[in-house]
């Protein structure tokens, strides 16, 4: 039994180390800025009451995710907003692009709020989360292969709207 | 990896370690031009998934957690409270059903020493009792026997006791005579005995009140306590 200052403790490294990501990933599953924050404040909670259940802190991203997740389908998901006004809740650090660059990050906005759920989701847990195939197909309950089909098409879908030429590109930046 | 399976991978999951992946972007130029290509790609793509998140966000959820971690318990606390105060009922009638108890010892002590004695020695004299002013005696007290009491009283007076006027008793059994105290109003649940002088008094509950019954002997006051148990009855339910 750990004492509740252990307690408190380990919540306000979750809080601090997963909100913000907890967040991006809220806002683009539900698209309404209240709801996520209701959502990543929810998922919070919920992992407070069961944090004795979190054994391994490595685990606590994809413990979070899974739990916003629950939440999401339990209750945000009928209240669902549509997408389509994302740039208006969207203030993100783009000074460092070029200004053509910033087009295309708001082109692509656009897209990713239009895709439908089952390739955005697979994306967000990539991108966002930072998983595998493996650990998103566990996250979902699908197959490798379906997860892998579904991130295919979605930058697939992405890739089609942003024009790039001959594909020699300028800005390259390095993946991690 | 050839370039196609490099290609499909740069859709699918452009972030593995794969050493076959590695390897390929590093020896492979096509692979490499590829590789490139994808970076700036997966770099808007993270830059449009990166979404503005409200300032502090991290010490709100830690407020709203500490705020609802201090109301939550207010189901346990009130079932806390509940249980508190069902201890406190409890032990504050047992409490009074104590004190009641120690108000019929204190009671029979006095009233045995007061004439308790005495009144045996008449019984003993053999002096008998009428039936109607045995009746009479029970009466002021609410009470109505059977005959086969009337028949077993050597004695019988009121007297006073803590609640309301009572009924001293001397009844013969096999074993001898035996005194008997009614106490109305005297609630005694538990069956408890007491000494007093050389006798011993058994203190009995019964529906409306409780009795002592004081004998030498644990027959004697078995078989009393079974003839007063068995035979007294309230006086309005006798009437109607």
């Amino acid at each position: 039994m750990r004492s509740t200052a252990e307690r408190q403790r380990r919540f306000d490294v979750l809080a601090r180390q997963y909100a913000n990501d907890l967040y991006r990933y809220a806002l683009w599953l539900c698209g309404d800025p209240t709801q996520a924050h209701d959502l990543v404040q929810e998922t919070f909670l919920r992992a407070w009451r069961a944090l004795d259940s979190l054994k391994e802190q490595k685990a606590a991203k994809g413990w979070l995710i899974t739990i916003l997740r629950r939440e999401h389908a339990r209750g945000f998901e009928r209240k669902n907003l549509p997408l389509t006004d994302i740039e208006d809740v969207v203030i993100a650090d783009e000074g460092e692009m070029a200004p053509d660059d910033q087009a295309e990050v708001h082109l692509l906005r656009q897209e990713i709020a239009k895709l439908p759920r089952k390739y955005r989701e697979p994306l967000l847990l990539q991108v966002i989360g930072g998983y595998s195939c493996e650990e998103i197909s566990e996250q979902l309950g699908l197959s490798k292969s379906a997860v892998m089909t579904q991130l295919f098409r979605a930058r697939e879908k992405l890739k089609a709207v942003l024009n790039t030429g001959d594909g020699t590109m300028s800005n390259v930046h390095e993946l991690p | 990896m050839n370039y196609l399976e490099f290609k499909r991978q740069l859709m699918v999951d452009p972030y593995t370690r794969d050493a076959a992946f590695q390897e390929a972007k590093a020896n492979d130029p096509q692979c490499a031009r590829a590789w490139r290509e994808a970076s700036v790609f997966e770099h808007k793509l993270r830059a449009a998934l990166n979404v503005g998140v409200p300032g502090g966000l991290a010490e709100q959820i830690i407020l709203h957690q500490s705020l609802k971690a201090v109301r939550r318990p207010i189901w346990p606390q009130t079932l806390a409270a509940s249980f508190a105060a069902a201890a406190l009922t409890f032990g504050l009638l047992t409490w009074m059903h104590q004190r009641e108890i120690d108000q019929f010892r204190t009671f029979v002590a006095e009233h045995w020493h007061s004439d308790g004695g005495e009144i045996l020695g008449r019984a003993t004299s053999g002096v008998p009792i009428d039936a109607a002013e045995f009746r009479a005696v029970l009466a002021a007290a609410g009470l109505d026997a059977d005959e086969a009491l009337v028949r077993q009283v050597a004695y019988a007076k009121n007297c006073p006791t803590p609640n309301a006027l009572g009924v001293h008793l001397v009844l013969r059994t096999s074993e001898g005579l035996v005194t008997v105290f009614y106490a109305p109003g005297l609630v005694n649940r538990k069956a408890r005995e007491m000494t007093v002088d050389d006798f011993t008094a058994l203190l009995v509950g019964l529906q409306d009140g409780s009795i002592a019954v004081i004998g030498k002997t644990r027959a004697g006051r078995d078989e009393a306590r079974a003839a007063v148990a068995r035979s007294f009855k309230p006086l309005a339910t006798t009437r109607t």
